[in-house]
């Protein structure tokens, strides 16, 4: 019965899979590191010709689709044509305002910083959404730790690997990402971190601190790996921590991590 | 050594394609599984003793190009590659192999295992919570992976001769 239980096919399972599991437990990501530098480097070139297709006849897809809604889309806009025209008018003032805040806030506009634009070239397979690769790397001066922002100032995460001409973006999302951020409107400070892919959350904001739903939610500068006055996202929720010791806040992203086309990584300050 | 360099490029462009090409074709952003799909085919023709280092060759591969911790998918594909060989053996020997509908299924309980394994092993070493499972993601990846295999089936079956997928045969003593 032993026999016919442990049979070579089995045995030959057996040791394969604890090997693979042994792996996966037993080593850190860092020590396959150079292995997977050269699989990542020779898969560059595809990579990039993939993703560039890919989108190109997503956007074509998306077309298609938008055809249909064609006739109900133009109505729409007319209306939307009308009151944006006033709307018009009262940025002309906000914006203005929006400077002077941003002075007092001591927001950081783009221009500021020395900016690398990098193209998204592949991302997080599984479907979790917890990082993208960009198409810089060491060849451009890349190194790990440093930020990378979208549009005017949003932050999406940070490098967390690099290779010689592409580096991996491991977003807000991911379950390691861990950032200082405060809220724009109060000042309640607390720590950003991923929770496993599933959103991002602010937690350990003191009960004393106010969090309001629909506040922005800034990068603090606290720790000095990030600088302050990045965009992150708007408070949805706010409730307490488990033992009630803190406040936690649910962060909903100002971009939709997975839609990204161009990052810029952020090498340094001017 | 042509047929396997052959096999080892087709994984490899498989993998790339599942981090670069697929994400922007697919729906609901869940991301085919293109590599196993490839594998539940060929472990579906081929014995599990002929096979199985093909099979935690394709999951390293895969490890290493998704930036996925080293080992884990090899892991998934050695048990999928053994489940769908136990189940060939014992109760669909009629219908084994040339069975499109036969490897449907086969990809859609690989597509569980590999889902719920996946988030199940992921959880173990801290990098994911089991609360990311979603009855959602399992149903997308499903179809998703369907759509592949009926757009891979005959070009790999049919092309039998360069990969090293020939049928294993049945041997009446």
């Amino acid at each position: 019965m032993s026999q016919k239980l442990l049979s070579p096919k089995l045995i030959r399972l057996i040791v394969a899979l604890a090997v693979c599991l042994a792996l996966v437990f037993l080593n850190p990501k860092n020590f396959f590191d150079p292995v997977r530098g050269v699989f990542v480097n020779i898969a560059y070139p595809f990579q990039k010709t993939f993703y560039f297709i890919s989108e190109r006849t997503g956007n074509v897809f998306s077309l298609l689709a938008a055809i249909s809604n064609l006739k109900n889309e133009n109505e729409r806009l007319i209306q939307e044509n009308g009151s944006l025209s006033s709307r018009v008018a009262e940025l002309a003032g906000e914006k203005k305002e929006n400077e002077d805040l941003r002075k007092q806030l001591q927001l950081l506009p783009k221009k500021d910083f020395q900016l690398e634009a990098a193209t998204v070239i592949a991302q997080d397979s599984e479907g979790y959404g917890s990082w993208i690769m960009a198409d810089k790397g060491r060849s451009s001066g890349i190194e790990t730790g440093m930020p990378v922002i979208v549009y005017d100032g949003i932050l999406i995460g940070r490098i967390s690997e690099v290779f010689e001409n592409s580096a991996k973006i491991s977003l807000l999302t991911d379950s390691s990402s861990s950032i200082n951020a405060t809220d724009l409107a109060t000042g309640a400070r607390g720590i950003l971190t991923g929770e496993y892919s599933l959103g991002i959350t602010l937690d350990m904001v003191e009960q004393t601190e106010v969090l309001n739903e629909g506040d922005d939610i800034v990068t603090s500068g606290l720790g000095g790996t990030i600088p302050k006055g990045f965009l992150i996202g708007k408070v949805a929720e706010v409730r307490s921590s488990v033992d009630k010791l803190f406040q936690q806040a649910l962060v909903i992203p100002k971009v939709k991590y997975t839609d990204l086309s161009t990052v810029f990584v952020v090498k340094g300050t001017l | 050594m042509y047929q396997k360099i052959l096999t080892l490029g087709l994984i490899y462009l498989a993998a790339v394609a599942e981090v670069s090409l697929a994400p922007n074709l697919f729906l609901g952003r869940l991301v085919p599984d293109i590599v196993l799909v490839l594998v539940i085919i060929w472990s579906s023709r081929k014995s599990f003793e002929s096979f199985w280092i093909w099979a935690i060759i394709a999951g390293l591969v895969l490890d290493a190009v998704s930036l996925e911790r080293i080992g884990l998918n090899a892991a998934l594909f050695l048990l999928i590659s053994f489940g769908i060989n136990f189940l060939s053996k014992r109760f669909f020997v009629g219908q084994r192999s040339r069975n499109f509908f036969w490897v449907a299924v086969l990809i859609l309980a690989g597509t569980v295992i590999s889902y719920t394994l996946g988030i199940g092993l992921n959880a173990a070493v801290g990098e994911m919570s089991l609360e990311a499972f979603s009855f959602r993601g399992v149903i997308f990846k499903a179809v998703n992976n369907l759509i592949i295999l009926t757009i891979i089936y005959w070009p790999v079956v049919s092309s039998k001769n360069i990969f090293p997928i020939e049928e294993s045969r049945l041997v009446v003593k």
